[in-house]
């Protein structure tokens, strides 16, 4: 074995990985040449040195600060894990049935036809993870966040299909279902509602294709323009922010007492590095999380945030 | 004890050491709340390390080994111990450190740097004292690992994870691989150039003939 073959099985002659005969031809290879045998000294030094002064102890109390945090958490408990599990699974097969039900009513399309089906209600689509929701340490008046209707699992494509999806209802439908379309569209300024909590979810038929959020949170923000502020940190953390209408979300200054429901998009492992952000931005209210939802190879997350100023 | 002492010698697949990461996974989700307390004893250390060296900051260290423990006393009743505990462990661990160091630097979080400012490349820059016993053994401690503090820091991010995990908490590749997503052999190589880095960092740092 020459020094070049040698040199680079160094580190594995070192972990004792190599096969006998290979070990052999590395020792050999280190005896004859003495640059070789300095390089094999370095490295071995290198990683002595590390091995004997890497490891730290966990600082004194450290079990104790944790057993603190811990008493603050809900009790686990598998079903509830299950549960989460379930209903996500749930959701996402109601909502393809919902689309193939729209899909088939388009291929139809052009004679008056009674109404389609209406697809699962949000309260149906909820049902396998309401000991969640029994879980929410916030449980106030109603609010945009706690209906969570307002907001597309897949943003774009699910408001593709809405007006499509209207030619085939009766007319006496048809024209309420665009009167609530109209009702939902954006101001002028591209804000979807302003005013106060509740007011931007009201109950209609499109809401039902919409699912809620796993990640939930509600910020009392400080700053005077918390919106353009979420926009920042959705960037920063590669995600992306859209408006109740699933459009990317343009901010305007809020008055007092406004409220605004938004939905942030994130990388998983990028969920609780926006939960700390959020603490920056002014007090945060968690609705409801699923922390199964956490490490999920980077998977986009989305988080619903109400901004109350 | 001598019983015990005859069955490991005669039966050496015999279990003395303590129940597995296995066994504690299903006691807690038997709801066995002591069995998440064996677990923290049992990898405290471990993530804590990993934290502190990665972070280079004892109070973000510490939140961020928290951090870990919440998001496994939360995760592991759903856990089907696809892989080892442990494995998940170490992955919850970086990902919290990749993220808690993300979130710092854009922050714009720093740390101090000595009076005399930062520590120039070329040249050895000191010498360790002697180990021994007492204060000069203290001194030897802290000063080996300030030096191992800043070599680590030298190192990209790619070469610092694979040798904390292999050099600091002693994994083999096979569990290293599963942690970082990557072929054995893959990690071999890899090794091997992040401890050449890490020898010449620190030789320079404090000359060859110390290390």
């Amino acid at each position: 074995m020459d020094t070049f073959f040698a040199r680079n099985r160094l580190s594995a002659y070192l972990d004792g990985d190599l096969p006998t005969g290979e070990a052999r031809e590395v020792e050999a290879a280190i005896n004859r040449d003495p640059e070789l045998r300095a390089e094999y000294e370095q490295l071995r030094g290198a990683v002595d040195f590390l091995r004997s002064n890497g490891p730290i102890a966990a600082p004194e109390g450290f079990a104790n600060r944790l057993h603190i945090r811990l008493a603050a958490e809900p009790a686990p408990s598998r079903l509830r894990s299950t549960l989460r599990r379930v209903r996500i699974d749930y959701i996402g097969i109601a909502a393809v049935a919902a689309m193939a039900l729209l899909f088939v009513g388009t291929r139809h399309g052009g004679v008056d036809e009674p109404p389609p089906p209406p697809p699962p209600t949000l309260a149906a689509a909820q049902a396998p993870g309401l000991p969640e929701e029994a879980d929410a340490p916030v449980a106030a008046a109603p609010s945009v966040l706690d209906q969570d209707a307002g907001f597309a699992t897949a943003p774009p494509a699910s408001h593709a299909t809405k007006p499509s999806a209207s030619k085939n209802v009766a007319r006496s439908d048809r024209e309420a279902y665009q009167a609530d379309w109209e009702r939902e569209a954006p101001a002028a300024d591209g804000s979807l509602t302003t005013g106060t909590s509740g007011s931007a979810t009201q109950s209609t038929p499109t809401q039902t294709l919409y699912s809620p959020a796993p990640w939930r949170y509600r910020i009392h923000a400080g700053g005077d323009n918390p919106l353009k502020d979420l926009i920042a940190v959705a960037s920063s953390l590669g995600g992306r922010i859209v408006d109740a209408k699933g459009r990317p979300l343009a901010d305007y200054p809020m008055d007092e007492g406004d409220s605004q429901a938004v939905r942030v998009y994130v990388p998983s492992y990028n969920v609780e590095a926006l939960q700390r952000k959020l603490k920056d931005l002014g007090t945060v209210d968690t609705i409801a999380t699923d922390p199964a939802m956490l490490y999920q190879n980077g998977a986009e997350v989305p988080v619903s945030i109400e901004v109350q100023r | 004890m001598f019983i015990a002492l005859f069955a490991a010698v005669s039966f050496p697949g015999l279990r003395l050491a303590g129940p597995t990461d296995g066994d504690l996974v299903d006691r807690f989700q038997h709801g066995d709340g002591r069995a998440f307390d064996e677990i923290v004893r049992r990898y405290q250390d471990k993530v804590y390390t990993l934290c502190r060296r990665w972070l280079d900051d004892v109070q973000g260290a510490e939140e961020t080994a928290q951090d870990v423990f919440i998001a496994l006393y939360r995760s592991l009743p759903g856990f089907r111990g696809e892989a080892q505990l442990s494995t998940w462990v170490f992955k919850v661990t970086l990902n919290h450190c990749k993220n808690h160091r993300l979130y710092r630097s854009r922050r714009g979080y720093r740390r101090h740097e000595t009076i005399g400012g930062p520590p120039e490349d070329d040249g050895p820059e000191r010498q360790i004292a002697d180990e021994g016993s007492g204060t000069d053994a203290k001194v030897h401690r802290s000063e080996a690992e300030s030096l191992v503090t800043h070599a680590l820091a030298q190192l990209d991010e790619e070469h610092r994870q694979i040798l904390l995990l292999r050099d600091v908490e002693d994994l083999p590749y096979e569990e290293i691989g599963d942690i970082l997503d990557l072929p054995r052999g893959t990690v071999k190589s890899r090794i091997h150039r992040a401890r050449a880095e890490l020898a010449a960092i620190l030789a320079r740092k404090i000359g060859r003939e110390d290390l």
